[in-house]
Protein backbone atom coordinates (compact mmCIF):
# COMPACT_ATOMS: atom_id res chain seq x y z
CA UNK A 1 0.00 0.00 0.00
CA UNK A 2 2.62 2.67 0.82
CA UNK A 3 4.69 1.90 -2.31
CA UNK A 4 1.72 2.00 -4.32
CA UNK A 5 1.11 5.33 -2.41
CA UNK A 6 4.49 6.10 -3.76
CA UNK A 7 3.93 4.86 -7.12
CA UNK A 8 1.34 7.27 -7.21
CA UNK A 9 2.99 10.32 -5.87
CA UNK A 10 5.62 9.45 -8.45
CA UNK A 11 2.75 9.60 -11.57
CA UNK A 12 1.48 12.71 -9.51
CA UNK A 13 4.51 14.64 -9.75
CA UNK A 14 5.20 13.84 -13.51
CA UNK A 15 2.19 15.37 -14.21
CA UNK A 16 2.43 18.20 -12.60
CA UNK A 17 6.10 18.08 -14.44
CA UNK A 18 4.59 18.02 -17.50
CA UNK A 19 2.13 20.72 -16.66
CA UNK A 20 4.83 22.83 -15.49
CA UNK A 21 6.96 22.48 -18.38
CA UNK A 22 4.10 22.91 -20.81
CA UNK A 23 3.13 26.58 -18.76
CA UNK A 24 7.22 27.45 -19.33
CA UNK A 25 6.91 26.74 -23.40
CA UNK A 26 3.88 28.85 -23.48
CA UNK A 27 5.92 31.54 -21.62
CA UNK A 28 8.42 31.38 -23.87
CA UNK A 29 6.83 31.56 -26.93
CA UNK A 30 4.87 34.34 -25.67
CA UNK A 31 7.98 36.27 -24.47
CA UNK A 32 10.14 35.12 -28.14
CA UNK A 33 6.98 37.08 -29.44
CA UNK A 34 6.51 39.77 -27.57
CA UNK A 35 10.60 40.10 -28.13
CA UNK A 36 10.67 39.44 -31.99
CA UNK A 37 7.33 41.33 -33.01
CA UNK A 38 8.67 44.46 -33.58
CA UNK A 39 11.69 43.86 -35.37
CA UNK A 40 9.63 41.96 -37.94
CA UNK A 41 7.43 45.20 -38.34
CA UNK A 42 10.34 47.40 -39.32
CA UNK A 43 11.21 45.73 -42.62
CA UNK A 44 9.60 46.25 -45.72
CA UNK A 45 7.65 42.86 -47.80
CA UNK A 46 7.97 44.88 -50.55
CA UNK A 47 12.12 44.17 -50.44
CA UNK A 48 13.24 42.10 -52.94
CA UNK A 49 9.67 42.14 -55.07
CA UNK A 50 8.69 43.73 -58.32
CA UNK A 51 7.96 47.65 -57.23
CA UNK A 52 4.20 48.15 -57.20
CA UNK A 53 2.51 50.45 -59.62
CA UNK A 54 2.86 53.83 -59.69
CA UNK A 55 0.82 55.64 -62.82
CA UNK A 56 -0.50 58.64 -62.16
CA UNK A 57 -1.37 62.60 -62.27
CA UNK A 58 1.79 64.51 -61.62
CA UNK A 59 2.00 67.94 -59.81
CA UNK A 60 2.83 69.57 -63.19
CA UNK A 61 -0.80 68.27 -64.26
CA UNK A 62 1.03 65.51 -66.86
CA UNK A 63 0.59 61.87 -66.35
CA UNK A 64 3.75 59.84 -64.89
CA UNK A 65 4.27 55.80 -65.00
CA UNK A 66 7.32 54.51 -62.90
CA UNK A 67 7.47 51.59 -65.50
CA UNK A 68 8.91 54.28 -68.19
CA UNK A 69 11.82 54.32 -65.74
CA UNK A 70 12.79 50.90 -66.50
CA UNK A 71 16.57 50.49 -66.74
CA UNK A 72 17.34 53.42 -63.98
CA UNK A 73 17.94 53.09 -60.78
CA UNK A 74 15.00 55.21 -58.85
CA UNK A 75 14.33 56.21 -55.27
CA UNK A 76 10.72 56.16 -54.92
CA UNK A 77 9.99 58.88 -52.17
CA UNK A 78 7.26 59.48 -50.29
CA UNK A 79 6.57 62.53 -48.81
CA UNK A 80 4.32 65.75 -48.36
CA UNK A 81 4.80 68.97 -47.94
CA UNK A 82 3.11 69.89 -44.31
CA UNK A 83 5.70 66.58 -43.56
CA UNK A 84 8.23 68.89 -41.31
CA UNK A 85 11.00 65.64 -41.53
CA UNK A 86 10.21 65.41 -45.42
CA UNK A 87 11.13 69.43 -45.88
CA UNK A 88 14.64 68.98 -44.23
CA UNK A 89 15.15 65.72 -46.44
CA UNK A 90 14.09 66.79 -49.78
CA UNK A 91 16.81 69.13 -50.30
CA UNK A 92 19.51 66.46 -50.24
CA UNK A 93 17.34 64.22 -52.43
CA UNK A 94 17.15 67.55 -55.03
CA UNK A 95 21.14 67.39 -54.93
CA UNK A 96 21.68 63.48 -54.94
CA UNK A 97 19.39 63.43 -58.29
CA UNK A 98 21.85 65.92 -59.87
CA UNK A 99 24.54 64.72 -58.37
CA UNK A 100 24.00 61.16 -59.89
CA UNK A 101 21.86 61.55 -63.26
CA UNK A 102 24.43 60.87 -65.13
CA UNK A 103 24.75 57.74 -63.67
CA UNK A 104 21.31 56.57 -64.40
CA UNK A 105 19.74 57.90 -61.28
CA UNK A 106 15.87 59.15 -61.36
CA UNK A 107 14.02 60.04 -58.22
CA UNK A 108 10.05 59.74 -58.36
CA UNK A 109 7.66 60.65 -55.59
CA UNK A 110 4.24 60.01 -53.76
CA UNK A 111 3.34 63.40 -52.64
CA UNK A 112 0.64 62.11 -50.29
CA UNK A 113 -2.76 63.51 -48.76
CA UNK A 114 -1.29 67.08 -49.63
CA UNK A 115 -2.46 69.76 -51.83
CA UNK A 116 -1.20 70.77 -54.99
CA UNK A 117 -0.44 74.06 -54.84
CA UNK A 118 1.47 73.89 -51.04
CA UNK A 119 3.05 71.17 -52.65
CA UNK A 120 4.56 72.97 -56.06
CA UNK A 121 5.42 75.58 -54.01
CA UNK A 122 7.49 74.16 -51.81
CA UNK A 123 9.17 72.55 -54.56
CA UNK A 124 10.00 75.67 -56.09
CA UNK A 125 11.39 77.36 -52.39
CA UNK A 126 13.95 74.13 -52.14
CA UNK A 127 15.06 74.09 -55.79
CA UNK A 128 13.30 70.74 -56.31
CA UNK A 129 11.05 72.02 -58.95
CA UNK A 130 11.87 68.99 -61.11
CA UNK A 131 10.40 66.53 -58.90
CA UNK A 132 6.61 67.80 -60.26
CA UNK A 133 6.77 66.25 -63.11
CA UNK A 134 7.36 63.17 -61.54
CA UNK A 135 5.59 63.90 -58.51
CA UNK A 136 2.07 61.70 -58.55
CA UNK A 137 -0.37 63.12 -56.56
CA UNK A 138 -1.88 60.76 -54.03
CA UNK A 139 -4.58 63.13 -52.29
CA UNK A 140 -6.09 59.87 -50.34
CA UNK A 141 -2.94 58.61 -49.74
CA UNK A 142 -3.62 55.16 -51.31
CA UNK A 143 -0.13 55.11 -53.29
CA UNK A 144 1.76 55.38 -50.15
CA UNK A 145 -0.33 52.57 -48.70
CA UNK A 146 0.28 50.06 -52.34
CA UNK A 147 3.70 50.84 -51.55
CA UNK A 148 3.38 49.80 -47.73
CA UNK A 149 4.13 53.16 -46.29
CA UNK A 150 3.42 53.58 -42.48
CA UNK A 151 4.35 57.77 -42.62
CA UNK A 152 6.28 59.90 -44.62
CA UNK A 153 8.92 60.21 -45.09
CA UNK A 154 9.50 56.88 -46.79
CA UNK A 155 12.02 55.96 -49.26
CA UNK A 156 12.21 52.73 -51.49
CA UNK A 157 15.24 52.11 -53.51
CA UNK A 158 14.12 50.23 -57.13
CA UNK A 159 16.85 48.83 -59.08
CA UNK A 160 16.82 48.92 -63.03
CA UNK A 161 14.75 46.20 -63.68
CA UNK A 162 12.19 47.22 -60.84
CA UNK A 163 12.77 45.54 -58.30
CA UNK A 164 12.50 47.14 -55.08
CA UNK A 165 16.11 46.44 -53.36
CA UNK A 166 16.07 48.74 -49.47
CA UNK A 167 13.44 50.87 -47.76
CA UNK A 168 14.07 53.93 -45.39
CA UNK A 169 11.52 55.02 -42.71
CA UNK A 170 12.42 58.13 -42.02
CA UNK A 171 14.59 61.07 -43.55
CA UNK A 172 17.14 59.79 -46.14
CA UNK A 173 20.88 60.72 -45.02
CA UNK A 174 23.91 60.58 -46.90
CA UNK A 175 25.03 57.45 -44.95
CA UNK A 176 22.33 55.67 -46.03
CA UNK A 177 22.63 56.70 -49.57
CA UNK A 178 26.51 55.94 -49.54
CA UNK A 179 25.11 52.58 -48.56
CA UNK A 180 22.81 51.50 -50.56
CA UNK A 181 22.13 53.95 -53.33
CA UNK A 182 26.08 54.48 -54.91
CA UNK A 183 26.58 50.44 -54.58
CA UNK A 184 23.81 50.02 -57.28
CA UNK A 185 25.04 53.21 -59.74
CA UNK A 186 28.85 51.52 -59.87
CA UNK A 187 27.63 48.13 -60.60
CA UNK A 188 25.56 49.12 -63.34
CA UNK B 1 -24.64 18.80 -3.49
CA UNK B 2 -23.83 17.45 -6.71
CA UNK B 3 -27.13 18.20 -7.74
CA UNK B 4 -26.81 21.77 -6.96
CA UNK B 5 -23.51 21.89 -9.33
CA UNK B 6 -25.29 20.45 -11.87
CA UNK B 7 -27.92 22.41 -11.82
CA UNK B 8 -25.36 26.13 -12.32
CA UNK B 9 -23.59 24.17 -14.40
CA UNK B 10 -26.81 23.69 -17.01
CA UNK B 11 -27.85 27.58 -16.29
CA UNK B 12 -24.29 28.57 -17.74
CA UNK B 13 -24.69 26.95 -20.51
CA UNK B 14 -28.11 27.77 -21.33
CA UNK B 15 -26.67 31.74 -20.55
CA UNK B 16 -24.38 31.11 -22.79
CA UNK B 17 -26.17 29.98 -25.62
CA UNK B 18 -28.65 32.85 -25.23
CA UNK B 19 -26.49 35.44 -25.58
CA UNK B 20 -24.40 33.79 -28.55
CA UNK B 21 -27.61 33.75 -30.29
CA UNK B 22 -28.57 37.02 -29.56
CA UNK B 23 -25.01 38.28 -30.63
CA UNK B 24 -25.81 35.87 -34.15
CA UNK B 25 -29.37 37.87 -34.43
CA UNK B 26 -27.63 41.06 -34.27
CA UNK B 27 -25.36 40.28 -37.11
CA UNK B 28 -27.77 38.09 -39.03
CA UNK B 29 -28.16 40.11 -42.91
CA UNK B 30 -31.38 41.62 -42.95
CA UNK B 31 -29.89 43.84 -45.91
CA UNK B 32 -27.08 44.37 -47.82
CA UNK B 33 -24.61 46.42 -45.56
CA UNK B 34 -23.26 49.50 -47.44
CA UNK B 35 -20.34 50.57 -48.65
CA UNK B 36 -19.16 52.51 -45.88
CA UNK B 37 -19.68 49.39 -43.77
CA UNK B 38 -18.30 46.95 -45.85
CA UNK B 39 -15.18 49.39 -45.61
CA UNK B 40 -15.43 49.94 -41.41
CA UNK B 41 -15.86 45.79 -41.56
CA UNK B 42 -12.63 45.40 -43.32
CA UNK B 43 -10.90 47.70 -41.69
CA UNK B 44 -11.78 46.23 -38.12
CA UNK B 45 -9.58 43.67 -39.19
CA UNK B 46 -6.68 45.33 -40.03
CA UNK B 47 -4.24 46.94 -37.58
CA UNK B 48 -3.05 50.64 -37.89
CA UNK B 49 0.90 49.93 -38.88
CA UNK B 50 1.70 53.03 -36.57
CA UNK B 51 -0.73 53.02 -33.77
CA UNK B 52 -0.41 51.20 -30.88
CA UNK B 53 -3.33 48.78 -30.88
CA UNK B 54 -5.85 50.07 -32.80
CA UNK B 55 -7.42 48.99 -35.79
CA UNK B 56 -7.71 50.99 -38.91
CA UNK B 57 -10.99 51.35 -38.57
CA UNK B 58 -10.70 53.56 -35.20
CA UNK B 59 -7.24 55.02 -35.88
CA UNK B 60 -7.36 58.44 -37.22
CA UNK B 61 -3.61 58.71 -38.25
CA UNK B 62 -2.75 59.64 -41.50
CA UNK B 63 -2.04 55.65 -42.65
CA UNK B 64 -4.88 54.69 -41.56
CA UNK B 65 -7.23 57.03 -43.55
CA UNK B 66 -4.80 55.86 -46.92
CA UNK B 67 -5.84 52.52 -45.69
CA UNK B 68 -9.19 52.64 -45.22
CA UNK B 69 -9.41 55.12 -48.82
CA UNK B 70 -7.40 51.68 -50.24
CA UNK B 71 -10.42 49.23 -48.97
CA UNK B 72 -13.06 51.33 -50.54
CA UNK B 73 -11.13 51.32 -54.21
CA UNK B 74 -10.61 47.78 -53.53
CA UNK B 75 -14.32 47.03 -52.63
CA UNK B 76 -15.54 49.00 -55.44
CA UNK B 77 -13.53 47.00 -58.00
CA UNK B 78 -15.84 44.12 -56.49
CA UNK B 79 -12.61 42.87 -54.64
CA UNK B 80 -13.74 40.31 -52.43
CA UNK B 81 -12.34 41.03 -47.77
CA UNK B 82 -10.19 37.96 -48.22
CA UNK B 83 -8.30 38.85 -51.08
CA UNK B 84 -7.81 42.73 -49.64
CA UNK B 85 -6.74 41.25 -46.78
CA UNK B 86 -4.05 39.26 -48.71
CA UNK B 87 -3.19 42.48 -50.21
CA UNK B 88 -2.34 44.32 -47.35
CA UNK B 89 -0.40 41.08 -46.08
CA UNK B 90 1.11 41.75 -48.74
CA UNK B 91 2.64 44.94 -48.45
CA UNK B 92 2.79 45.01 -44.44
CA UNK B 93 2.98 41.56 -43.24
CA UNK B 94 1.02 39.28 -41.79
CA UNK B 95 1.40 41.50 -38.53
CA UNK B 96 -1.19 43.76 -40.23
CA UNK B 97 -3.98 41.18 -39.80
CA UNK B 98 -6.06 41.68 -36.29
CA UNK B 99 -6.98 37.60 -37.20
CA UNK B 100 -4.01 35.30 -37.01
CA UNK B 101 -3.56 34.10 -40.65
CA UNK B 102 -3.66 30.52 -39.67
CA UNK B 103 -0.57 29.22 -40.94
CA UNK B 104 2.66 28.98 -40.03
CA UNK B 105 3.29 29.76 -36.52
CA UNK B 106 0.18 31.54 -36.64
CA UNK B 107 -1.58 28.01 -36.90
CA UNK B 108 -0.85 27.72 -33.02
CA UNK B 109 -3.30 30.25 -31.90
CA UNK B 110 -6.06 28.59 -33.39
CA UNK B 111 -4.97 24.77 -32.91
CA UNK B 112 -4.30 25.13 -29.06
CA UNK B 113 -7.03 26.77 -27.36
CA UNK B 114 -9.57 24.22 -29.11
CA UNK B 115 -6.70 21.02 -28.37
CA UNK B 116 -6.42 22.35 -25.13
CA UNK B 117 -10.45 22.57 -24.32
CA UNK B 118 -11.24 19.34 -25.89
CA UNK B 119 -7.54 17.98 -24.03
CA UNK B 120 -9.66 19.80 -20.57
CA UNK B 121 -13.14 17.97 -21.83
CA UNK B 122 -11.83 14.69 -22.14
CA UNK B 123 -10.04 15.05 -18.48
CA UNK B 124 -13.10 16.13 -17.13
CA UNK B 125 -15.17 12.91 -18.17
CA UNK B 126 -12.62 10.68 -17.28
CA UNK B 127 -12.97 12.01 -13.44
CA UNK B 128 -16.11 11.99 -13.23
CA UNK B 129 -15.98 8.46 -14.35
CA UNK B 130 -13.10 7.25 -11.94
CA UNK B 131 -15.08 9.13 -9.16
CA UNK B 132 -18.30 7.20 -10.09
CA UNK B 133 -16.84 3.80 -10.18
CA UNK B 134 -14.73 2.99 -6.96
CA UNK B 135 -18.14 4.15 -5.70
CA UNK B 136 -19.62 1.54 -6.53
CA UNK B 137 -17.69 -0.86 -5.99
CA UNK B 138 -16.77 0.80 -2.45
CA UNK B 139 -20.53 -0.94 -1.69
CA UNK B 140 -19.66 -4.39 -2.92
CA UNK B 141 -16.86 -5.82 -0.61
CA UNK B 142 -18.89 -6.03 2.53
CA UNK B 143 -16.26 -5.19 5.71
CA UNK B 144 -13.42 -3.65 3.88
CA UNK B 145 -12.91 -0.11 5.46
CA UNK B 146 -13.73 2.67 3.36
CA UNK B 147 -10.54 4.72 4.77
CA UNK B 148 -8.74 2.12 2.29
CA UNK B 149 -7.39 4.03 -0.27
CA UNK B 150 -6.18 2.54 -3.43
CA UNK B 151 -4.78 -1.25 -2.65
CA UNK B 152 -2.03 -1.95 -4.86
CA UNK B 153 -1.67 -5.78 -6.11
CA UNK B 154 1.91 -5.68 -5.25
CA UNK B 155 1.49 -4.46 -1.49
CA UNK B 156 -1.60 -6.28 -0.39
CA UNK B 157 -2.91 -9.92 -1.13
CA UNK B 158 -6.22 -9.27 -1.76
CA UNK B 159 -9.53 -11.61 -2.29
CA UNK B 160 -11.50 -12.11 -5.80
CA UNK B 161 -12.91 -8.52 -5.44
CA UNK B 162 -9.90 -6.67 -5.54
CA UNK B 163 -8.51 -8.57 -8.14
CA UNK B 164 -11.32 -7.52 -10.42
CA UNK B 165 -11.43 -4.28 -8.79
CA UNK B 166 -7.66 -2.97 -8.92
CA UNK B 167 -6.84 -3.31 -12.78
CA UNK B 168 -9.98 -1.13 -14.15
CA UNK B 169 -9.33 1.64 -11.06
CA UNK B 170 -5.82 1.53 -12.64
CA UNK B 171 -6.65 2.54 -15.82
CA UNK B 172 -9.10 5.37 -14.63
CA UNK B 173 -5.98 6.77 -13.20
CA UNK B 174 -3.67 6.42 -15.81
CA UNK B 175 -5.79 8.21 -18.66
CA UNK B 176 -5.50 11.81 -16.70
CA UNK B 177 -2.24 11.45 -15.88
CA UNK B 178 -1.23 10.76 -19.76
CA UNK B 179 -3.32 13.16 -20.63
CA UNK B 180 -1.60 15.92 -19.45
CA UNK B 181 1.76 14.39 -20.38
CA UNK B 182 0.33 14.11 -24.18
CA UNK B 183 -0.82 17.55 -24.37
CA UNK B 184 2.71 18.87 -22.45
CA UNK B 185 4.47 16.69 -25.23
CA UNK B 186 2.53 17.89 -28.00
CA UNK B 187 3.37 21.64 -26.25
CA UNK B 188 7.37 21.05 -26.87
CA UNK B 189 7.19 19.08 -29.56
CA UNK B 190 5.40 22.25 -31.36
CA UNK B 191 7.53 24.81 -29.30
CA UNK B 192 10.83 22.64 -31.06
CA UNK B 193 9.01 22.86 -34.39
CA UNK B 194 8.08 26.74 -33.90
CA UNK B 195 11.46 28.11 -35.48
CA UNK B 196 10.95 26.58 -38.68
CA UNK B 197 7.23 27.88 -38.23
CA UNK B 198 8.11 30.94 -37.42
CA UNK B 199 10.50 31.44 -40.48
CA UNK B 200 8.06 30.69 -42.89
CA UNK B 201 5.63 32.41 -41.73
CA UNK B 202 7.47 35.16 -42.38
CA UNK B 203 9.23 34.23 -45.77
CA UNK B 204 6.99 35.74 -49.21
CA UNK B 205 6.98 32.29 -50.67
CA UNK B 206 4.89 31.24 -47.55
CA UNK B 207 2.51 34.29 -47.85
CA UNK B 208 2.38 33.75 -51.56
CA UNK B 209 0.18 30.76 -50.26
CA UNK B 210 -1.94 33.01 -48.87
CA UNK B 211 -3.00 34.06 -52.57
CA UNK B 212 -2.13 37.61 -52.72
CA UNK B 213 -0.55 39.13 -55.85
CA UNK B 214 3.05 38.87 -56.11
CA UNK B 215 5.91 39.00 -58.08
CA UNK B 216 8.26 36.97 -58.99
CA UNK B 217 10.60 35.46 -56.20
CA UNK B 218 13.93 36.59 -55.76
CA UNK B 219 17.02 34.95 -54.67
CA UNK B 220 16.34 35.97 -50.75
CA UNK B 221 13.27 34.73 -50.85
CA UNK B 222 14.56 31.44 -51.12
CA UNK B 223 15.10 29.13 -48.17
CA UNK B 224 17.97 27.57 -48.56
CA UNK B 225 21.06 30.70 -47.71
CA UNK B 226 22.93 31.55 -50.23
CA UNK B 227 25.59 34.56 -50.80
CA UNK B 228 22.98 37.23 -51.79
CA UNK B 229 20.80 36.59 -49.14
CA UNK B 230 23.37 37.02 -46.29
CA UNK B 231 24.41 39.86 -48.03
CA UNK B 232 20.52 41.49 -48.22
CA UNK B 233 20.59 39.87 -44.26
CA UNK B 234 23.61 41.66 -43.54
CA UNK B 235 22.03 45.05 -45.55
CA UNK B 236 18.91 44.90 -43.44
CA UNK B 237 21.18 44.46 -39.70
CA UNK B 238 23.30 47.06 -40.81
CA UNK B 239 20.15 49.57 -41.69
CA UNK B 240 19.42 48.68 -38.17
CA UNK B 241 22.66 49.76 -36.71
CA UNK B 242 23.72 45.90 -35.82
CA UNK B 243 26.88 45.90 -36.79
CA UNK B 244 28.13 43.06 -35.48
CA UNK B 245 25.04 40.64 -36.53
CA UNK B 246 25.96 42.74 -40.27
CA UNK B 247 29.16 41.67 -40.08
CA UNK B 248 28.88 38.03 -38.98
CA UNK B 249 26.34 37.68 -42.31
CA UNK B 250 28.68 39.46 -44.71
CA UNK B 251 31.49 36.63 -44.11
CA UNK B 252 29.12 34.14 -44.39
CA UNK B 253 28.29 35.84 -48.07
CA UNK B 254 32.13 35.70 -48.46
CA UNK B 255 32.55 32.26 -47.81
CA UNK B 256 29.84 31.40 -50.17
CA UNK B 257 31.55 33.70 -52.71
CA UNK B 258 34.63 34.64 -51.68
CA UNK B 259 35.56 37.33 -54.43
CA UNK B 260 32.62 39.45 -54.15
CA UNK B 261 33.99 43.06 -53.99
CA UNK B 262 30.83 44.76 -53.33
CA UNK B 263 30.23 42.29 -49.96
CA UNK B 264 33.80 42.87 -48.58
CA UNK B 265 33.12 46.34 -49.12
CA UNK B 266 29.85 46.10 -46.77
CA UNK B 267 32.35 43.90 -44.52
CA UNK B 268 34.85 46.93 -43.86
CA UNK B 269 32.60 49.19 -43.53
CA UNK B 270 30.78 46.73 -40.55
CA UNK B 271 33.62 45.90 -39.13
CA UNK B 272 34.91 49.71 -38.94
CA UNK B 273 31.55 50.48 -37.39
CA UNK B 274 31.52 47.56 -34.88
CA UNK B 275 34.63 49.00 -34.02
CA UNK B 276 37.16 46.29 -35.33
CA UNK B 277 39.48 48.64 -37.04
CA UNK B 278 42.55 45.79 -36.93
CA UNK B 279 40.22 43.10 -38.64
CA UNK B 280 38.75 45.93 -41.19
CA UNK B 281 41.95 46.66 -42.33
CA UNK B 282 43.16 43.75 -44.66
CA UNK B 283 39.01 43.38 -45.65
CA UNK B 284 39.40 46.88 -46.69
CA UNK B 285 42.34 46.14 -48.90
CA UNK B 286 41.24 43.21 -50.75
CA UNK B 287 38.07 45.46 -51.66
CA UNK B 288 39.91 47.79 -52.94
CA UNK B 289 42.59 45.54 -54.63
CA UNK B 290 41.47 46.11 -58.69
CA UNK B 291 38.78 47.87 -57.96
CA UNK B 292 39.64 51.34 -57.83
CA UNK B 293 36.17 53.03 -57.33
CA UNK B 294 35.21 55.48 -54.69
CA UNK B 295 33.40 53.78 -52.38
CA UNK B 296 36.65 51.29 -52.01
CA UNK B 297 39.19 54.01 -51.65
CA UNK B 298 36.92 55.86 -49.06
CA UNK B 299 36.79 52.49 -47.22
CA UNK B 300 40.11 51.72 -47.72
CA UNK B 301 40.95 55.11 -46.15
CA UNK B 302 38.83 55.37 -43.40
CA UNK B 303 40.01 51.90 -42.38
CA UNK B 304 43.84 52.88 -42.68
CA UNK B 305 42.84 56.03 -40.26
CA UNK B 306 40.91 53.56 -37.52
CA UNK B 307 44.21 52.06 -37.39
CA UNK B 308 46.38 55.52 -37.47
CA UNK B 309 48.49 54.63 -40.54
CA UNK B 310 50.68 57.08 -42.46
CA UNK B 311 48.75 56.67 -45.33
CA UNK B 312 44.75 56.90 -44.41
CA UNK B 313 45.20 61.08 -45.10
CA UNK B 314 46.68 60.44 -49.14
CA UNK B 315 43.89 57.53 -49.49
CA UNK B 316 41.37 60.27 -48.09
CA UNK B 317 42.37 62.90 -50.46
CA UNK B 318 42.13 60.52 -53.00
CA UNK B 319 38.64 59.90 -52.51
CA UNK B 320 38.12 63.73 -52.69
CA UNK B 321 39.85 63.66 -55.93
CA UNK B 322 37.87 60.66 -57.18
CA UNK B 323 34.43 61.79 -56.07
CA UNK B 324 33.79 65.49 -54.85
CA UNK B 325 30.29 65.46 -54.88
CA UNK B 326 30.11 61.87 -53.26
CA UNK B 327 27.52 62.17 -50.10
CA UNK B 328 30.11 61.25 -47.99
CA UNK B 329 32.48 63.60 -49.15
CA UNK B 330 31.67 66.59 -46.68
CA UNK B 331 32.32 64.40 -43.74
CA UNK B 332 35.82 62.86 -44.89
CA UNK B 333 36.56 66.93 -45.52
CA UNK B 334 35.92 67.78 -41.92
CA UNK B 335 37.67 64.63 -40.83
CA UNK B 336 40.90 65.90 -43.21
CA UNK B 337 40.68 69.22 -41.36
CA UNK B 338 40.18 68.00 -38.55
CA UNK B 339 43.62 66.07 -38.78
CA UNK B 340 45.66 68.87 -39.50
Amino acid sequence: MRLGRIELGRRRLWAAGAVLAAVGVLAALLGYGLHTGPTQRAESMLVGRAAPRLTGRTLDGSTFRLDSLRGHVTLVNVWASWCAPCQSEMPLLAKTARTYRSAGLRVATIDTRDGVGQARDFLRKVGAERFASTSVRDPDGAFAVAWGATGAPETYLVDAQGVVRARRIGVVTPRWLAAHLVPMLETR
Amino acid sequence: MRRRGTAVAALLILASLVFAGVALAQRAPGRPPSLDQRVTDVAAGLRCPSCQGESVADSQSEVAKGMRAQIRSQLRSGRSPDQIRSWFASRYGDSVLMTPSGHGIDALLWVLPAGLFLAGLAGIALMVRRRRRPAAARVEPAGEPESQPEPEPETEPAGDHGKHDRPARRRDTDPVIRIATVTAVVLVVLAVAVPGLWRSSGTPASSAASGAPRAEPTPAASTSMNAQSWLQLGLVLENKGSYEDASRAYRNSLQLDPGDKQVQLRLAFALLRADHPKQALPVARAAAEHNHTPNAVLILGLAQRANGQPGATRTLREFLRMAPDHPAAPQVRRLLKGSR
